[in-house]
């Protein structure tokens, strides 16, 4: 019948669809279902649908027993309804499931308790609607860091990197990528390479079009996704008197990187540093005194015996928004025993009517902090579904 | 009367007559209909080939036929008129019931068949009418929703041409959809 040839008029109609029943329709024909995985079509989609859009992070902790992590979620934005439920046992794993990276929407997870790389199985999953699928195995004997670089606003496809040990040259690693287009299998990308430093890769961020890891010395690592470079950009000289860097934060929001040094524990200052935008430099953009929040919250405090005082504290999650035409919000979740509190960075004040309590069952005040910011996996979903 | 005036009053009928062009619009089997400008114009496509000088006699439609072009007319006059009324009524983008005065005639106009819905829809997409095309194809997709694929089948006269095997993996990965 003419009317269902017409892709203008299909079209037309499919957008006009709530979520499920779209998702459905790609069950009816490969054409309805081409029709709806185009890139155009998906990005329209989710302007004219913002109630599926949520922005907020995951707390991971792994149990001693259990055969999944503890996952959490905490919402940042006001729309709870479209938050994924935290729950990843839809992903069919017998050695259950744990969170690796997240960028942009999607997860990537692996298998949990497994002792062998071998056995470990990795999988791409989009929380939100519950759509997974595994990745073949990078086949490598050590993963020292996996992540997603993907973009939606550019391309409908994801990268995943993997930083392999070299079997045979200590202290190399070997890049291999996993390109979702060509969706078969891993390949090596450009030579090993030789690292003397201590980078985090397994908290690779992905910025600007690269994937970043923070270095405990005088570099950070980061890796063009597109053109497939190496590069290095500098860290902050570590503070004077510390022998080693202490990392507290290192993320990305809102098209910016951040990074936060906290040399405590006998302090409640620090600076959050923003790199700029040539990768020359960290600058700080915002400087941070939590002395009143330690005033409010005294199971912040720990006092030892020579009465020095300890603070208690770590920085979760940190979020830029854009909010009206040139209004700027930034937020720092922090995490104080018993408690998540966000903060407001541009005035310094807390934010009271962020309430994430309904989400902390269970986080006992006296057994200190539960989390830190290698615990929690940023989520922010783009685009409605894959 | 201050009949040496020179100024002349018109009255509200003249006045009415002299804003009031005409355009024929000829459908795709030969029938030809008179309406209003302003009411032809609710039709981008229209709009521009009058704006551009090209409506000499009649503006032919070959893609609409007469039973299909009297109802977009009918919708047509419909809502120009409901504009006129009140304040100019910003069709929302999705066609927000609460704002629509015309909700209810609206209703009553797409209970149509299938066939005469979609014939709406495709002249309502050639013709560029935003309101109507929102209507029709909002109707039709409440018709599809909660319904399932084989369903949607059924209606559309749709040919399923996935395999057994290629449609289990295309279900299995949209299993939330149907939770």
């Amino acid at each position: 019948m003419k009317y269902c040839e017409d892709p203008d008029v299909m079209i037309e109609i499919l957008r006009r669809l709530p979520l499920k029943s779209l998702l459905r329709s790609r069950c009816v024909c490969k054409w309805w279902n081409h029709l709806i995985s185009e890139p155009l079509f998906i990005s329209n989609y989710t302007l004219c649908n913002p109630q599926h859009q949520v922005s907020g992070f995951y707390m991971q902790t792994f149990l001693f027993l259990s055969m999944n992590p503890e996952l959490r979620f905490i919402p940042c934005t006001d729309q709870i309804d479209a938050a994924p439920s935290p729950s990843l046992s839809f992903i069919e794993d017998e050695n259950g499931v744990c969170i690796n990276h997240s960028c942009n929407g999607l997860l990537l997870c692996s298998s949990f308790r497994c002792c062998l790389e071998e056995e470990r199985k990795y999988y791409i999953c989009k929380p939100t609607t519950r759509q997974y699928k595994p990745l073949p195995r990078p086949a490598c004997n050590t993963v020292n860091g996996i992540s997603i670089a993907f973009d939606p606003k550019r391309s409908p496809h994801y990268k995943v990197i993997c930083i392999c040990g070299h079997d045979l040259l200590a202290k190399h690693c070997q890049i291999k990528i996993y390109n979702s287009y060509e969706g078969c299998s891993w390949r090596d990308s450009g030579n090993p390479f030789v690292v003397l430093d201590e980078f985090l890769f397994n908290r690779g961020v992905f910025w600007k079009g690269a994937l970043h890891w923070v270095g405990k010395g005088k570099f950070s690592l980061g890796f063009d996704v597109e053109r497939e470079l190496l590069f290095t950009t500098p860290m902050p000289p570590i503070l004077e008197g510390w022998a080693e860097r202490r990392l507290g934060y290192f993320g990305e929001s809102g098209g910016h990187l951040y990074l936060i040094e906290i040399y405590g524990p006998q302090t409640t200052v620090f600076d959050v540093m923003e790199m700029s935008g040539d990768y020359s430099s960290w600058f700080v953009k915002y400087h941070v005194d939590l002395s009143g929040l330690a005033a409010q919250y005294p199971s912040m405090i720990r006092y030892n015996v020579q009465d020095i005082h300890r603070f208690v504290f770590s920085v979760l999650h940190l979020v830029h928004r854009n909010v009206g035409e040139n209004e700027e919000e930034a937020i720092l979740v922090l995490h104080i025993p018993g408690k998540l509190i966000p903060y407001n960075l541009r005035d310094n004040t807390l934010i009271n009517d962020f309430d994430p309590s309904p989400h902390l069952m269970g986080m006992e005040e006296n057994l200190g902090l539960s989390y830190r910011w290698e615990s929690v996996h940023p989520f922010s979903n783009t685009v409605c579904y894959i | 009367m201050a009949s040496s005036s020179t100024s002349v009053v018109v009255s509200n009928k003249e006045k009415e007559n002299k804003n009031t062009k005409k355009v024929t619009l000829k459908s795709s089997d030969g029938e030809s209909f008179e309406v209003d400008e302003s009411v032809a114009m609710e039709s981008q496509t229209i709009k521009h080939i009058i704006e551009d000088g090209c409506a000499n006699n009649e503006i032919p439609l070959p893609n609409v036929t007469s039973g299909i072009l009297s109802r977009v007319i009918e919708y047509c006059k419909k809502h120009k008129e409901a504009a006129g009324e009140s304040e100019p009524s910003v069709t929302s983008y999705t066609s927000n019931s609460t704002t629509n005065p015309l909700t209810e005639w609206d209703t009553e106009f797409v209970k149509v068949d299938q066939n005469t819905l979609f014939d709406l829809i495709l002249a309502a997409n050639y013709l560029d009418i935003k309101g109507l095309l929102d209507l029709t194809c909002k109707t039709v997709a409440d018709m599809m929703k909660g319904k399932t694929p084989q369903e949607i089948r059924e209606t559309f006269h749709i040919k399923n041409d996935y395999t057994p095997e290629e449609e289990a993996e295309v279900r299995k990965e949209n299993q939330w959809a149907f939770e």
